[in-house]
């Protein structure tokens, strides 16, 4: 039991690298589509959601239902947290 | 709520309907900004017909006279600040939040948003196809050279945008270069994967929102508008496939090595 528990560390960390890259390729991806500030942060949470999710449903489902549901849960995520709204500058 | 002449208003909603169709946004998003615009003025019976390169807006005054102005949208960039900055005037508008006047300065304000520094957007490349390496399970030695490639291709796509080369040759030559880059690096030796190297790059020409819009557009029952932007995606897409493809077979053809 201990020894699953150890290397369950290693092989849970390296499963949320995927996420992590993929929250850091979007906010740079964030940058070049012009968003600002909060923007990029929320978008970078959508991506690692969303991605997170992909790698959960592409074990047990085919890869187009697991990015369905990927994208499901990113635009959920994406509804959950909207950023401040733009303010007008007049 | 201010009076204002129905042309002037008219070339109003266009122009803020038009900046949102050259900023990425959706085209039912622009109508909808179109048609927001006027409503929000008590005008009555707009219609409004966007495609992903122009729109056509007409609207019947109080006086009775139909009036109708076509708006040609000729740049294609993308600027999510601007979408969501107008889609932020149209609601300031209707719930008259903001004059008319007032929001036509804001308009013009937004127009003139200047983009980020070419550095920033340099170094927003570079990081960019580094990290989609290592998400598509590229190592770090791949990483270190996709961000010199990413740094390239940005230099290589504002440079092309300067030169207002279409957007197909852009993403040819972009492809055909990338591709060329990481074989020319295997075969200098560098322990990189090639593939994983290219496909991480070439994220930064994926026409991935043209894609998303598209079906977002068809699902909104805009079928002329998506299947034009679905047509440009594709064409997109195939250009950089055929830019790395070529770039492949010149180099087998010349025999340097680096294919494995």
């Amino acid at each position: 039991m201990i020894a699953s528990d150890s290397s369950l560390i290693p092989s849970v960390l390296a499963w949320l690298k995927g996420p992590l890259f993929a929250a850091l390729a979007t906010s740079a991806f964030s940058i070049l589509f012009g968003l600002h500030s909060i923007d990029i942060a929320l978008a970078s949470a959508g991506a690692a959601v969303g991605w997170a999710t992909f790698l959960a449903m592409r074990a047990t489902a085919a890869p187009a239902f697991a990015a369905f549901v990927a994208a499901l849960a990113s635009t959920a995520r994406s509804s959950a947290g909207r950023g401040p709204g733009r303010p007008l500058s007049t | 709520m201010e009076s204002m002449q129905p042309e002037d208003l008219l070339l109003f909603a266009a122009d803020a309907a038009r900046l949102m169709l050259e900023s990425g946004g959706e085209t039912y998003r622009a109508e909808d900004a179109a048609m927001g615009i006027i409503s929000s003025q008590g005008g009555a019976e707009a219609e409004c017909f966007a495609t992903s390169t122009g729109l056509m807006l007409s609207y019947t005054g109080e006086d009775g006279k139909v009036r109708s102005v076509v708006r040609r949208v000729k740049k294609r960039g993308m600027n999510l600040e601007k979408v969501s900055r107008i889609h932020a005037l149209v609601e300031a508008l209707q719930a008259d939040r903001i004059g008319l006047a007032a929001a036509m300065n804001e308009l013009d304000g937004i127009e003139r948003m200047r983009e980020r520094p070419a550095a920033i957007m340099t170094l927003a490349s570079a990081f960019g196809a580094a990290f989609f390496t290592l998400l598509f399970g590229g190592s770090l030695a791949d990483a270190i050279a996709a961000v010199f490639l990413g740094a390239l291709l940005s230099f290589l796509i504002r440079g092309f945008q300067r030169l207002k080369f279409p957007e197909f040759l852009t993403s040819l030559a972009g492809g055909a270069v990338i591709a060329l880059a990481s074989l020319a690096l295997r075969s200098l030796g560098a322990p990189i994967n090639p593939d994983t190297l290219i496909i991480g790059v070439i994220m930064l020409l994926v026409p991935g929102v043209a894609i998303t819009n598209a079906i977002r557009d068809i699902i909104a029952g805009d079928l002329v508008a998506g299947i034009a932007r679905g047509a440009d995606a594709i064409i997109t897409a195939a250009s950089i496939s055929a830019g790395a493809g070529a770039a492949f077979a010149v180099w087998k053809l010349l025999g340097i090595g680096g294919l494995r």
